[in-house]
């Protein structure tokens, strides 16, 4: 071992001490801080008024959650934070934000709001789309009532949560898999809007799909 | 224009006039007035446009858009989901139901491709039937792709293996269908000979951004390889299986400049490619302030020298994810290297997020030492430990692991070495994070290990290879954690699920 690359402990120790080194140390503070203030923020409580009337409480950073009610508050200019506790009910003016679907928004908002965030390090977006579901997450979104399951999904989209969104469109896609267009219709009752001979002619361009080797 | 008032009249009776915000021709008043008169009914609709707030005008704008006539689908209805959303949630779909689907109705055919922007050409796309050079398949690949090119024209990012001539003209045929739009190519040559390997860099080289080359037996894929790679000019992630630093070198000069992520595995070689100390310095000269990841694996006959090289590496501060697979045959298990290994992995190692450890011919208090010293990693998100030893047991504790706050991801492979079964009691109060967890040891699986890892409210997968008896357990408990799956045996029946 010589000068060049050298193991011995006190230079070790000295490359922590470069400048860069400490960039990278500030870095990993102001993340830290970053968490914290998040933390802080969720404390405040902000009020969602939804299309039906039901005011619903939410902490800050939780609502955040929802890009549109982040360029809301953002809109606000408000630079006292706690007085954003105190304003009106903010309201979602979509006919898919009904009462229930919003107290079920605020239930999973107020579940993730702490999630790691996505890291610009990894692209990680492929993984992500093909994740399964956490128990939480399967449990949240395993409603009898499907209107109410197209609300929320809806209503997700209109507030701007991707995770959310997200959710309900795994959760569709695995009840259909492995299911006959038949059934599919049935179950999402979607309305067949093909004439016959259309929907023969679809059949046959993709009639490959069922080839065998 | 934007200065234009138009009043208008609600079915309620409520009026209200709205100025339009710049941007908006005059085309949309009559459509914009019509839809608030009928569609709308409340007062806070007509404050909301007399507020003239044009962020919320446009988000109303593009839902109207979208759900303007939803009053005629019931609510349980998907009918109800306007074009972008349906496309949305129907982008979850495999690629083989997307088609299967596609004749549901108008809305499904026109939304169900739209938001398809990957495509993984490999035998488990159509399950039915395989990637293979008779005649029929081919035939049947070559009407898949057509129609896969047509329908999907948003494809931003192929993976795609290339091991026969049938799949060559496949990737071609994609090739030259997107090529405008392609942002990712990924090309895996792993079982591709030196002629594939030479026509595929020789023509689409510069466009590609990532390569799995193998080159055992096929040293002439190395040339092929090496004769391109001056070409190289996109390429950001490269794993060469049986090789080492020398693959991106020609001639003691470094070729390849551009990569981020960069694997290289030599199961029969010892560690010569670390050794060569030209390359090695020229190699972290390049490399010191771009690398985000590597990966090695091989036999190591001195571990100084991958530490040195690692050290070296990661003063440059953008190095995230390290991977080292290390056979310890030829090296004394002396306290020396280990205190050396710990030292590096507290002191240099505090800015990795994603460590993989792959031990071979190792003891268990070793194991265990490592193990330990990984909770100095603060940052770290991921932690993949594999060791293959003699032993019968390993006491592992996921307390030692609760100071890192941001780890999602667990994987513990000891083979046949049992787990201690404590390692899972009180998982969830030290590891609450955690999103996968993969264990492979000797230990059976029980109702209340099954129990403790159910306390992981994120957890999205669990991996464990199961034994016979152990199926029945676990399916017969809870059906609903359909998250245990088979490893390693069935293969095709992971990936293959999709009937």
């Amino acid at each position: 071992m010589n000068g060049e690359y050298s193991l011995d402990t006190t230079e070790g120790m000295a490359a922590s001490g470069d400048p860069p080194t400490n960039n990278a140390v500030d870095d990993y503070d102001a993340e830290e801080a970053l968490e914290r203030q998040r933390e802080e923020e969720n404390k405040i409580k902000i009020k969602l008024k939804s299309f039906e009337g039901g005011v619903y409480e939410c902490g800050l950073t939780a609502a955040k959650m929802s890009v549109m009610v982040a360029n809301m508050l953002d809109a606000l200019q408000e630079t006292d934070l706690t007085k954003i506790a105190t304003r009106e009910p903010i309201p979602l003016q979509n006919d898919a934000v009904t009462n229930k679907a919003l107290e079920k928004i605020v239930e999973w908002v107020d579940h993730h709001w702490d999630d790691p965030p996505i890291d610009p390090d990894f692209d990680d977006e492929k993984e992500r789309r093909n994740e399964e579901l956490s128990h939480w997450d399967k449990q949240f979104i395993d409603i009898a009532d499907q209107g109410e399951l197209f609300d929320i999904i809806a209503a997700a989209n209109f507030m701007d949560i991707k995770g959310l969104v997200e959710v309900g469109a795994k959760h569709i896609c695995n009840k259909i898999k492995g299911k006959s267009c038949t059934e599919v219709r049935e179950m999402l009752k979607i309305h067949n809007d093909f004439t016959p001979e259309e929907e023969a002619a679809i059949h046959k361009e993709n009639e490959w799909i069922y080839a065998k080797d | 224009m934007s200065s234009e008032a138009i009043p208008v009249m609600t079915n309620t009776g409520v009026t209200a006039e709205i100025s339009l915000p710049s941007g908006f021709t005059s085309g949309c008043v009559d459509y914009l007035s019509d839809i608030y008169c009928f569609n709308e009914k409340t007062i806070e609709d007509m404050n909301l446009l007399t507020d003239n707030h044009s962020k919320q005008l446009i988000q109303k704008l593009s839902r109207i858009g979208m759900n303007g006539t939803q009053e005629e689908y019931p609510k349980d209805s998907l009918d109800r989901l306007g074009d972008d959303l349906c496309g949305l949630v129907l982008s979850y779909l495999s690629l083989k139901d997307s088609f299967r689907y596609e004749c549901l109705s108008k809305q499904w055919r026109r939304t169900v491709f739209t938001r398809r922007h990957t495509l993984e050409v490999n035998r488990q796309m159509f399950t039915n039937w395989h990637l293979s050079d008779n005649k029929r398949s081919i035939d049947n690949i070559w009407r898949a792709m057509k129609s896969v090119v047509n329908k999907c024209p948003n494809i931003t990012s192929i993976d795609i293996k290339i091991k026969t001539e049938a799949n060559e003209r496949v990737f071609s045929l994609l090739m030259l269908s997107s090529i405008h739009s392609l942002i990712e190519i990924r090309v895996d040559l792993n079982y591709a000979n030196h002629e594939i390997v030479d026509w595929v860099l020789s023509i689409y080289g510069p466009q590609l951004t990532s390569i799995l080359i193998h080159t055992y037996g096929y040293q002439m894929a190395k040339h092929a390889f090496k004769r391109h790679s001056k070409s190289l000019t996109r390429l950001r992630q490269l794993s060469g299986r049986n090789t080492d630093l020398s693959l991106i070198f020609n001639d003691n000069k470094l070729i390849v400049k551009t990569l981020t992520d960069f694997e290289f595995k030599n199961e029969m070689l010892l560690d010569k490619g670390i050794n060569c100390k030209p390359h090695r310095s020229l190699f972290v000269d390049n490399y010191r302030h771009t690398l985000k990841s590597i990966a090695i694996d091989f036999v190591v006959t001195d571990l100084k020298q991958v530490i040195v090289f690692l050290r070296e590496l990661l003063k440059g501060q953008t190095l995230r994810q390290i991977s080292l697979g290390i056979d310890f045959i030829c090296l004394p298990i002396g306290y020396k290297t280990y205190h050396e290994f710990n030292k590096f992995l507290a002191i240099d190692c505090k800015r990795v997020k994603r460590f993989g450890l792959n031990l071979s011919n190792t003891c268990e208090p070793k194991v265990r030492q490592l193990y330990e010293s990984m909770q100095w990693l603060t940052r770290l998100q991921r932690l993949e430990l594999k060791v293959l030893c003699n032993e019968d047991i390993i006491e592992l504790t996921p307390k030692s692991m609760s100071l890192l706050k941001r780890l999602t991801h667990l994987s513990l492979d000891f083979g046949f070495c049992v787990l201690n079964e404590s390692f899972f009691d009180s998982i969830d109060t030290h590891l609450p994070f955690i999103q996968s967890l993969k264990i492979n040891s000797g230990l059976e699986i029980t109702r209340g290990i099954e129990a403790s890892v159910k306390r992981l409210s994120d957890l999205k997968s669990i991996k464990k290879p199961l034994k016979e008896s152990e199926v029945v357990v676990v399916l017969g408990i809870s059906p609903e954690v359909s998250g245990w799956q088979l490893c390693g045996r069935n293969r095709d029946g992971i990936f293959g699920e999709i009937k």
